[in-house]
């Protein structure tokens, strides 16, 4: 896995075993093939980009958010910890890159693209709409793993094409995506800046900021320098003080980027560099949140699965994963192909073509690992408006005097009545369902069962409302 | 009076003999023809022509009296019509597909109807459109609707203007009612079904816990035909009910259907000042004629039983349909526009439900499971759903013997009716319950003890969709 001389010494082999281990575990809990659904949140919460993102945008700290917690925790203690000794799209990454190894571009010219899109996306997730949390590894990993699972078609193959870009660059060019590009390891970066800071509340900090910086270095200088250009985290561990502190046209020693490591990252001027990134990064994507926001409000939004947030937060929030679109027993979710404009593209989707929104489940919520949708007790889940049903009379079978009762057998609500024309009406002459306004949660059970061809005489359209006066 | 003391007297006499031949001729003229009616038939057809002094003494059978202001009815031996292995009570689509099925699978069968043609509601009730003879599987549409049900549409598509969307790409085909009971006429008289019309099953011939006939009431009076097993095709569970097997009761909308004729003579340009956004639609829906209509009216919820309501809603029924026809063509200013008929058959939509063995719910029918008992398979009202698998208990009583449900009475939860109380469903379920009561009386088993594997291979047989 690593070079001859890194993998003869056990060190190399327990990381080798740990990070097989770690893709092992993340195949197996995210294709979903354990009796457990939960188990499909537990890759992409891993990621605390994922968890901090997703926390900004909701407000809310879930418990789902605890997931994260050891990741953090290990970023924390080790520098790219989670990089070196866990992540599985950072195996298969590398694994691939060795395909061509040594022709690597001189990923010091790179800029670190990953702090950016984590930045970004932080600054966006304030605002509500953390703009790029799907270019999380563990989320695209959730995502292509899903894939066997999920209907063909185009959504299915865009929702894997993420990972398989990562794949492709990893070859192309070799340790680029986890040292430059991924933002998971670029928030690692940006944690192992606070790591000293954190120890050195602990203990005298001369001493250990001494200690800390020596040890630092050894651990990190010694398999850069036996390792090659493409061999991955290092690429990306200690670039981003030493850019900040002399900015990217100073990169004087490309070839061995981790070498200054940590170590300059106490200077002032590398913590004003750093607060300046962090300002015009978070700054940056607020602007663009806002924007996007803007862009998308204009477009009509599809109905969304229930529990969904806002509909300018959802699209946001979502990070792609495709968990629901898996989990939705009824097969109703579909990831958008752009019908609610770009924010929203591959955002699950309610197609009431396949099924309806059963009114026993709450399975998307459940599996959502992002806080996109909602986890909601299927008593509120009940209640939530998902969209209101309306009627076309024109198309309707019962209006036009023939015989049908299917939407309001259908409504698991009771939520569409049978209404009597007024007497000498010229239109509606016949008896025609009215869909009770307070009752109706837009679950789809009516579009779904009405006999009329599509689009149907009676269909759920998005609806502002959160709550049904049911109780 | 007189001739059918006459007639009932002579059956007395030749019962032994060619019983069964003798009720079907005088019912059905054309039967005439097989070699053992004539003798018993002509007396009777010559019956009616003579006088015949009735003595005022001779009553045939003690009447109710008035005794302390109730009404007593004396205890009585009452005649035996017929006697047969399966008897099947009403005559509408699931008791045409019972008692087809129960004879073809060898079975001598009986098939009582109130009224003097098969089809219920299906005919008689102007219904003309068969929802639910589809279902969506693997992306296409598989027809649910085979075996006898199936065959009687193949069937009325031979005829010229039997049916229309009736066409391997085509779901819900709508009938001619004539042809109908014309097509269902030919196929009982096929199977060798003996055919009692103008007899309303009143009463269960009881034998403990076990149901063993029917008492009928006809112009005849009260007679009892005897039967190893009973089958309830009556729609209101008539024949369970009085039985005393569990059931519940439902109101539901009564309505009535009427047809329109000449609707091919109004032009466009008339059809637009009927107004409204989608005038073609006021005209109803199309039948297999093309200057014809039929136009459902919903009507209000009401209790199918009560002979108060529906006296009512007859009459109110009939009014609105006047008036609303006159409208039509005072609005169009056609007036070849014209009420061709309204149904003879008031539209009960459900009303008694038996308490089976099974109750098959909706989410059962939506998330459909194969039962192991499976008898039959729904469809979709707009193929736009799987096919939901139908088990045999829906049509077995929870504690009565010797009947089997079959059509809109079986047992199922209030929101599955709308689906289980349409004509393809009640095809396919009387097809069930006809093949069972036949095994059942060939083995002289209960029905409820019916070898199901058996009973789905004799409805595979019969050419019956029992899912993949």
């Amino acid at each position: 896995m690593a070079d001859e001389a890194e993998s003869r010494s056990p060190r190399s082999r327990l990381r080798l075993a740990a990070r097989g281990a770690a893709l092992a575990a993340a195949v197996v809990l995210a294709a979903g093939v354990l009796p457990w659904q939960d188990a499909l949140v537990a890759v992409p919460a891993a990621s605390p980009f994922v968890a901090a993102a997703s926390a900004l945008a909701t407000r809310t700290l879930g418990v789902l958010a605890l997931v994260a917690v050891p990741v953090l925790l290990l970023a924390l203690a080790v520098r790219r910890g989670f990089c070196r000794w866990a992540c599985p799209v950072g195996l298969v990454s590398e694994t691939l890159g060795r395909l061509r190894r040594g022709k690597g571009p001189r990923l010091a010219r790179w800029p670190a693209v990953g702090q950016w899109v984590l930045l970004a996306t932080l600054g966006g997730g304030c605002l509500g709409y953390p703009l790029l949390v799907w270019l999380d590894p563990l989320a695209m990993l959730a995502a292509a793993l899903g894939l066997p699972f999920r209907a063909v078609g185009w959504a299915a193959v865009l929702t894997a094409a993420p990972l398989a870009a990562v794949l492709a660059v990893s070859v192309l060019a070799p340790g680029a995506w986890c040292g430059r590009l991924c933002p998971l390891g670029g928030m690692q970066d940006v944690l192992a800046l606070a790591t000293p800071w954190l120890l050195r509340r602990r203990t005298k900090p001369a001493a250990r900021s001494n200690m800390q910086n020596v040890s630092r270095a050894r651990r990190v200088s010694v398999p850069a320098a036996q390792a090659s250009r493409a061999s991955l985290p290092r690429g990306g561990c200690g670039d981003p003080p030493r850019e900040s502190a002399g900015g990217r046209s100073n990169s004087d020693n490309p070839s061995d980027p981790a070498e200054s490591g940590g170590v300059s990252a106490d200077g002032a001027g590398a913590a004003r560099a750093v607060a300046r990134r962090i300002f015009l990064g978070v700054g940056a994507g607020g602007v663009v949140a806002l924007v996007t926001e803007a862009a998308g409000r204009g477009a009509s939004p599809p109905v969304r699965p229930p529990g969904a947030a806002d509909e300018d937060r959802f699209v946001g929030l979502c990070i792609r994963c495709g968990n629901c679109v898996r989990a939705c027993p009824s097969g109703i979710l579909k990831g958008d192909l752009g019908r609610a404009g770009v924010a929203g593209f591959l955002a699950p989707r309610v197609d009431f073509s396949a099924g309806w929104c059963r009114d026993d489940c709450t399975a998307c919520g459940e599996v959502c690992p992002s806080g996109a949708i909602a986890r909601l007790a299927l008593a509120q889940k009940r209640r939530r408006v998902m969209g209101i049903a309306v009627v076309d009379l024109d198309k309707c079978v019962l209006a036009g005097g023939q015989e049908c009762s299917v939407c309001t057998a259908a409504c698991p609500y009771q939520a569409v009545e049978v209404v009597e024309p007024e007497p000498g009406a010229a239109f509606p002459a016949y008896p025609y369902p009215r869909v009770v306004a307070g009752a109706c949660v837009g679950c789809g059970a009516c579009e779904f069962e009405c006999p009329t061809a599509p689009p149907r005489a009676i269909r759920v359209v998005p609806d502002a409302g959160t709550l049904a006066d049911r109780v | 009076m007189a001739p059918r003391l006459t007639r009932r007297d002579l059956m007395r006499i030749l019962s032994a003999a060619g019983f069964g031949a003798a009720v079907s001729s005088t019912v059905v003229p054309e039967a005439s023809a097989d070699p053992p009616a004539p003798a018993p038939a002509d007396p009777p057809a010559t019956a009616p022509r003579e006088r015949q002094p009735i003595e005022p003494t001779t009553a045939p059978h003690p009447p109710a009296r008035l005794s302390g202001g109730q009404v007593i009815q004396p205890e009585r031996v009452l005649p035996v019509l017929h006697e047969t292995d399966v008897l099947v009570a009403g005559g509408g689509a699931a008791g045409f597909a019972a008692a087809v099925a129960a004879a073809r699978a060898g079975a001598r069968t009986a098939i009582v109807e109130r009224y003097g043609y098969f089809g219920g509601l299906w005919t008689g009730g102007l219904v003309l459109l068969v929802i639910s003879t589809h279902a969506l599987r693997d992306g296409g549409r598989v027809q649910v609707v085979r075996g006898i049900g199936g065959e009687l549409l193949e069937r009325l598509g031979r005829l010229d203007r039997g049916i229309i969307n009736h066409a391997p790409d085509r779901i819900n085909p709508t009938v001619d009612p004539e042809a109908t009971k014309f097509v269902m006429d030919e196929m009982t008289r096929e199977a060798g079904v003996t055919v009692l019309l103008h007899c309303w099953a009143v009463d269960p011939v009881m034998d403990g816990r076990e149901v063993r006939g029917v008492v009928v009431e006809s112009k005849a009076g009260r007679q009892a035909v005897l039967a190893k097993v009973v089958v309830d095709a009556t729609g209101d569970g008539d024949v369970f009910a009085a039985a005393g097997a569990e059931h519940e009761q439902v109101l539901h909308a009564i309505g009535l259907v009427h047809r329109l004729g000449n609707v091919d003579r109004v032009t466009a340009a008339e059809r637009e000042r009927i107004g409204g956004k989608n005038p073609r639609r006021a005209l109803g829906a199309a039948t297999p004629h093309p200057s014809v209509t039929w136009v459902n009216l919903r009507g209000p919820s009401a209790d199918a039983l009560d002979v108060a309501d529906l006296s009512r809603l007859e009459l109110d029924h009939r009014r609105a349909i006047w008036q609303r026809v006159q409208k039509l063509r005072e609005q169009t200013g056609n007036d070849d526009l014209f009420l061709l008929d309204v149904a003879p058959q008031l539209g009960v939509r459900t009303s008694r439900l038996l308490a089976g063995t099974h109750r098959l719910t909706y989410d059962e029918s939506r998330q459909p499971k194969a039962f192991p008992d499976t008898i039959a398979v729904g469809g979709a009202q707009g193929g736009n759903h799987k096919p939901w698998p139908i088990p045999f208990g829906v049509l077995v009583p929870k504690q009565l013997d010797g009947l089997l449900a079959a059509g809109r009475c079986v047992c199922v939860d209030n929101r599955l009716i709308e689906d289980m109380r349409l004509i393809g469903a009640c095809l396919t379920t009387g097809h069930a319950a006809g093949a069972a009561a036949a095994i059942a009386a060939r083995q002289g088993c209960r029905p409820r003890d019916v070898d199901v594997p058996a009973l789905r291979k004799l409805l595979a047989d019969q050419g019956a969709y029992l899912g993949a």
